[in-house]
């Protein structure tokens, strides 16, 4: 089995570079190119076409967050000339989640990328798939992680750290903080744990006085904040691991008018237009085109067995492609560079359906090579 | 027990002093736990942390319930119908969101609140059909209604927070402003409560919900037309909720499409908190409203206390487990 | 009639928080003995059958079996000693079959890993066909008759070889036919020496089925007779404590040919449900409705009121045609209906007596849109004077009066829109002999005061008793009338006619006076 470290650093790397070349071509010009026309070399267009369907698969599916990954998973497909489906499970609910990706599987596509709400649950059914000869790729949760060929995610660790940082430096190095939690979620834990963790360890001068749980509820964020400012009036800042908080935490600080410095994670144009009007310190978001584009791309590697590895993968007949962990990057929201991540815009900058198109569609408005 | 009066035939005078009518009030007065319940935490709190019996703690923790509360009004109406409502929740969202898309679209505030609050009736009204025209049960009816109200929002609004930063001042005021220090939110909840604790208390109509939740067929057989008692009564909830979200709406500029979720849980605990029964027939919109009080001060003093977030949920859970047994216990005999 | 002792209770006494319950109760049940228990409501009968089966402990005292002292302290101590209680309130699964509910205690104690269907629904039918009963053990509890459901219930209790069995009112709900055939089980019950606890306010099955008798007033026990010695009357005095004179109010002398009647009803037919009825009602008149239970009975009353659909037939009020649709419409021309099941159709059990009262007067009570809460309350006082309501207050909610209290109740909510024409539907049902001649009482002066009255009874002697004209009933037709002053107003005139068998005594089909009424309207 393929899981050394070096391997593992490498992707990261590599990861890192496109996500560094990706977020310096965003902030430096937004919308300056002009649309590169459909007629180029047909030597990458080796797919299989209308025959050849990759599936991305979510949960609580209509969520603003998927948009992007799925933006970026299309344009993959289309470059890649084969079709992207999105589909998923419009609640939050394992047991349908499973369903659908039986569903899915019935149908023998070349591949699926999944976000699982637990990864666990899905172990038996992604070894199915994959002796079935399905390729399957994960994205986006953390947790354990079964026999998967590939996994991209957020470093939800690196999240809180930058948060941690973000706040800390604004603040000058000395102060108080609070956080808004939601309690049971693996991912939101994990970046109050770092954020608390960077604190104590580079910012000793800095300490968490007030926890409590908001359970991304806005209205519970906004009495939450006002009360811990009750007991704790030098609060300077709060951090919280989602957006729905975010927005009452703003206007929560807004009215208490101590200057406290809100910072969330993930964004929605509410927040960006806080973000933009001063009333909300910032967001870290993670880059999560990236998620779909590497998603993409690991599974047409797999399905068409392109890379060959010095490794021991034709000894033990498993799949050439293994990348245990990549990861996506993450950006820093603030006042400056907020336009940068409206949906809306970016969706009409792409001439893009979002969502309910596949990579063919997509492709047939806009040509195959699609890039700005 | 207060024993009110106690003559072999009925009564001896027989018309019974205002006194003696008050006096009955007292002894089936289920509020009194509940008052009692909460003042002890008070006190309790106020010795534990010296930020609790403040004037902006108590306006903060009034305010947190405040907009919740009329959700659980319109609930408790429900449930002492013999209904339930589990669709308040996205009930609210849709009425912000609809709200908010037409504002948007350029449709003043104004006019785009009464669509949003059109358009929460209308669930009332969809209802009351399935539940008195088809016969479906309540349960089942406001569990659909409830997915259908949401996958609405996710639909109007592409599963995005609408940001509604441009509205006017005057309306934003509502859900931001107050008058003498009080905010606009506990004004108007105050008045929805008083005026429907009131008429709840007093009116034919609502007689009538007490009647068809207490025995619907006793109800029918005394000539009430329950089908349509039941209709507005599922108007009225929906259409509570759906002023809820949009004075949620006033206050976080926003209208999001997964607000509320969870939210019919928190009122029907309430109601039932409040000695509403959900086989109907009984419950008060003084109690649920005390009820979700209960609720609000024992968040809120959690916090104030930094207790530990992971435990937050426990003692939440055994605190209400204490007060319901303790209300029952009262009442038993 | 001498014989081993199988049951006996010693001075057993029980006290709940403000009522003592039983004091001092001895009773001694022979083997193969029917005992009959009777009482007013609230003389003790069911807490001193609890105590026996184990559902209450007893404060002192002792209970016997075989001559044995033994202890009961739950329902299964009384199942292992033989003691078997069949339930007046019907407690079975109504989402389960009938062969799961009689063997539901088998399956409790789990004598078998699987449950075994097919030997349950043969023994249910064995049993079943001793009641020549037409039940389907696989049938669900839910899709059967009250009366049928009531024979599930008395097989629940046959199916766990008891030697003691207790009825508390088992034929409350069963149908002449029905009871015909649970006495003569019974009888076979006795023949096994099997002793017989029989509660009952049913007089004369006392004198049909039992060896013996006990009364008890207010928890405490009067006599125990031998029924060969005694008389429907002395049992009575003896329950209620006082004489009791006539046990029916004098009838109306009056005779109604010329006047204008309140209430015809013409033709009246209801798909295949009942047809051609016709009967007319005259001011002060008490007109007795009544056939065996199916007939149609209640069926053309509430089709009278609009609370069941009728197909055909005319409805007029002092000579003038009204339509009635709906239930309102009757209670607009003052034609109200009293329900048989005053516990899940009449009233509203958790509300207090004013809110009762005044369910179908709050139009009357309203100034602006809000209840005016003094008059409320003193119709409510006026109407619980006038009839009589024994309640600690006004307040006090219904659950907790007695079953001849809550029909006064029921009684009084009618009566507050002063009515017409009074429909009553078993309006004594259930109800103990004391409140049961007040509301006698009550309905005479009513009628005296000029409302007319229609009355369901199944209670032979109290039709008899009450109706100066009956009405009889016989698969959804009228099989004929019978008036009070042709002396011909007896039991077996109405067993007759109700079993549509002509009748030689009495004149078959309408009486000419019928005739004459429908041409003239």
């Amino acid at each position: 089995m393929v899981r050394n470290v070096g391997m593992r650093v490498c992707i990261g790397l590599l990861v890192l570079v496109v996500f560094v070349l990706a977020g310096c071509g965003q902030a430096s010009a937004p919308a300056a190119a002009t649309n590169v026309s459909a007629d180029d070399p047909a030597s990458v267009f080796i797919g299989g076409g209308e025959d050849e369907v990759y599936y991305m698969i979510t949960f609580v599916s209509g969520v603003e967050y998927w948009v992007p990954v799925y933006e970026m998973f299309k344009q993959a497909g289309a470059q890649l000339n084969v079709k992207t489906v999105y589909t998923g499970t419009p609640e939050y609910d394992l047991n349908a989640q499973m369903a659908v990706f039986e569903q899915v599987l019935a149908t023998r596509p070349a591949g699926i990328a999944l976000c699982p709400i637990n990864g666990d649950a899905f172990a038996d059914g992604i070894q199915r798939a994959l002796d079935m000869g399905v390729s399957i790729m994960t994205f986006a949760t953390t947790g354990e992680h079964s026999n998967e060929l590939a996994h991209i995610t957020s470093d939800n660790v690196n999240e809180g750290y930058m948060a941690a940082d973000a706040l800390a430096e604004d603040m000058g190095g000395r102060g108080e903080v609070a956080v808004l939690e939601n309690p049971g979620q693996d991912n939101h834990d994990l970046r109050i744990r770092s954020f608390i963790e960077r604190l104590e360890t580079r910012w000793p001068n800095v300490r968490v006085v007030a926890r409590a749980a908001s359970n991304q509820d806005p209205d519970r964020a906004y009495t939450a904040l006002k009360t811990m400012v009750q007991a704790n009036p030098n609060i300077g800042g709060v951090f919280m691991p989602e957006a729905s908080s975010g927005m009452g935490a703003a206007q929560a600080a807004i009215e208490l008018d101590t200057g406290i410095r809100v910072l969330c994670v993930d964004v929605n144009e509410s927040i960006l237009d806080m973000i933009k009007e001063g009333k909300l310190f910032g967001a870290i978001n993670p880059n999560q085109g990236i998620q779909g584009y590497f998603s993409m791309l690991t599974l047409y590697l797999a399905h068409h067995g392109l890379i060959d590895p010095m490794n021991d993968y034709m000894q033990i007949n498993d799949s050439p492609v293994r990348f245990p962990l990549m990861d996506n990057g993450l950006a820093v929201i603030t006042q400056e560079n907020a336009d940068s991540f409206y949906l809306g815009p970016y969706l009409q900058r792409r001439n893009s359906r979002g969502i309910s198109e596949t990579s063919l569609e997509f492709a047939a408005r806009n040509g195959s090579t699609f890039i700005r | 027990m207060l024993r009110v009066r106690e003559t072999v035939f009925g009564c001896k005078d027989p018309e019974p002093s205002m006194l003696q009518l008050i006096l009955g009030r007292v002894r089936t007065f289920r509020e009194g736990t509940l008052i009692l319940t909460i003042l002890v935490v008070a006190v309790i709190m106020s010795f534990l942390s010296p930020h609790f019996l403040t004037v902006n703690n108590i306006r903060t923790t009034l305010l947190s319930f405040a907009t919740n509360g009329i959700v659980v009004v319109g609930i408790t109406i429900v449930m002492i119908l013999g209904g339930i409502d589990l669709s308040v929740g996205s009930t609210m969202a849709l009425s912000m969101v609809v709200s908010g898309r037409l504002f948007l679209m350029g449709m003043p505030i104004w006019f785009a609140i009464i669509f949003g609050l059109l358009a929460a009736a209308m669930v009332g009204v969809t209802i009351g059909f399935f539940v008195t025209r088809v016969g479906l049960s309540p349960f089942i009816t406001t569990l659909a209604m409830m997915g259908i109200a949401r996958g609405l929002c996710f639909v109007i609004t592409q599963g995005t927070p609408l940001s509604l930063f441009r509205m006017p001042a005057e309306f934003k005021n509502i859900g931001l402003g107050s008058v003498a220090g009080i905010p606009y939110g506990i004004i108007i909840f105050t008045i929805i409560v008083v005026t429907a604790d009131f008429l709840m208390r007093r009116s034919r109509v609502a007689r009538l919900v007490y009647y068809t939740g207490s025995n619907e067929t006793a109800a029918i057989y005394s000539g009430v037309n329950t089908k349509r008692v039941k209709h507005l009564v599922y108007i009225i909830c929906s259409t509570m909720a759906g002023l809820a979200g949009i004075l949620y709406m006033s206050r976080f500029s926003s209208a999001t499409p997964g607000f509320g979720a969870g939210l019919e849980l928190t009122a029907i605990s309430a109601a039932v908190i409040g000695g509403a029964s959900l086989n109907g027939g009984e419950g008060t919109v003084f109690g649920a409203v005390l009820g979700i009080a209960l609720l609000a001060v024992i968040t809120t003093s959690m916090i104030l206390l930094n207790v530990s977030v992971y435990w937050q949920d426990l003692i939440r859970g055994s605190i209400l487990l204490m007060a319901v047994s303790l209300d029952y216990i009262r009442h038993r005999h | 009639m001498s014989g081993q002792t199988a049951l006996e209770v010693i001075g057993i006494t029980k006290t709940f928080p403000g009522t003592r319950a039983l004091d001092d109760v001895s009773l001694a049940v022979r083997k193969g003995e029917v005992h009959a228990v009777v009482g007013e409501n609230g003389a003790g009968k069911s807490t001193l059958m609890k105590i026996i089966d184990g559902i209450h402990l007893p404060d002192c005292g002792e209970i016997r079996v075989d001559e044995q002292p033994i202890m009961i302290r739950n329902p299964q101590d009384a199942q292992r000693q033989g003691i078997g209680f069949v339930h007046q309130e019907i407690a079975l699964c109504q989402h389960l079959s009938v062969a799961e509910n009689v063997f539901m205690a088998d399956i409790n104690t789990g004598k078998f890993p699987l449950i075994p269907f097919n030997r349950y629904r043969a023994e249910t039918r064995k049993l079943l066909d001793q009641f020549h009963a037409k039940i389907d053990p696989s049938a669900h509890v839910s899709t059967l008759s009250i009366s049928n459901q009531q024979i599930v219930e008395i097989i629940k209790a046959l199916s766990r070889q008891c030697r003691i069995l207790i009825f508390d009112e088992p034929t409350a709900a069963l149908t002449e036919d029905e009871t015909d055939v649970l006495f003569e089980i019974i009888g076979k019950l006795k023949s096994q020496g099997i002793s017989i606890l029989y509660i009952t306010h049913r007089m004369p099955e006392i004198f049909r089925l039992c060896d013996r008798v006990t009364i008890l007033r207010d928890g405490k026990l009067i006599e125990t007779l031998n029924v060969a010695e005694t008389n429907e009357v002395a049992i009575v005095n003896r329950m209620v404590g006082r004489h009791i004179e006539d046990l029916y109010p004098p009838k109306d002398a009056a005779e109604h040919e010329d006047t204008v009647p309140v209430l015809a009803v013409e033709n009246l037919g209801s798909f295949d449900r009942f047809r051609d009825i016709s009967f007319t009602v005259y001011p002060g008149e008490i007109l007795g409705l009544t056939g065996l239970v199916g007939a149609g009975r209640s069926e053309v009353l509430k089709a009278v009121c609009g609370l069941y659909p009728k197909t055909c037939g005319e409805i007029r009020l002092q000579g003038k045609p009204i339509e009635i649709r709906g239930y309102r419409d009757a209670i607009r021309h003052g034609i109200v209906y009293l329900t048989e099941d005053r516990k899940s159709e009449g009233l509203f059990l958790r509300m207090n007596v004013i809110r009762n009262i005044a369910a179908m007067s709050l139009a009357r009570l309203i100034s602006g849109f809000l209840v005016d809460r003094r008059q409320e309350a003193q119709l409510a006082s006026k109407h619980v004077e006038s009839t009589r309501i024994r309640c600690s207050s006004l307040v006090q909610s219904l659950e907790s009066l007695s079953g001849g209290n809550q029909q006064k109740v029921l009684l009084s909510k009618l009566l507050a829109i002063e009515p017409r024409v009074l429909f009553l539907d078993e309006p004594t049902r259930g109800i103990d002999v004391g409140a049961k001649s007040e509301i006698h009482l009550l309905l005479r002066n009513l009628a005296n005061s000029g409302v007319a009255i229609v009355m369901i009874s199944s209670d032979m002697p109290e039709v008899i008793g009450m109706c100066d004209r009956v009405v009889v009933m016989y698969e959804g037709t009228v099989a004929g009338t019978v008036r009070d002053s042709d002396g011909h107003l007896n039991e077996e005139t109405l067993i007759h006619l109700a079993s549509g068998l002509s009748v030689a005594t009495a004149p078959a089909g309408p009486t000419p006076v019928e005739r004459e009424e429908r041409e003239k309207g």
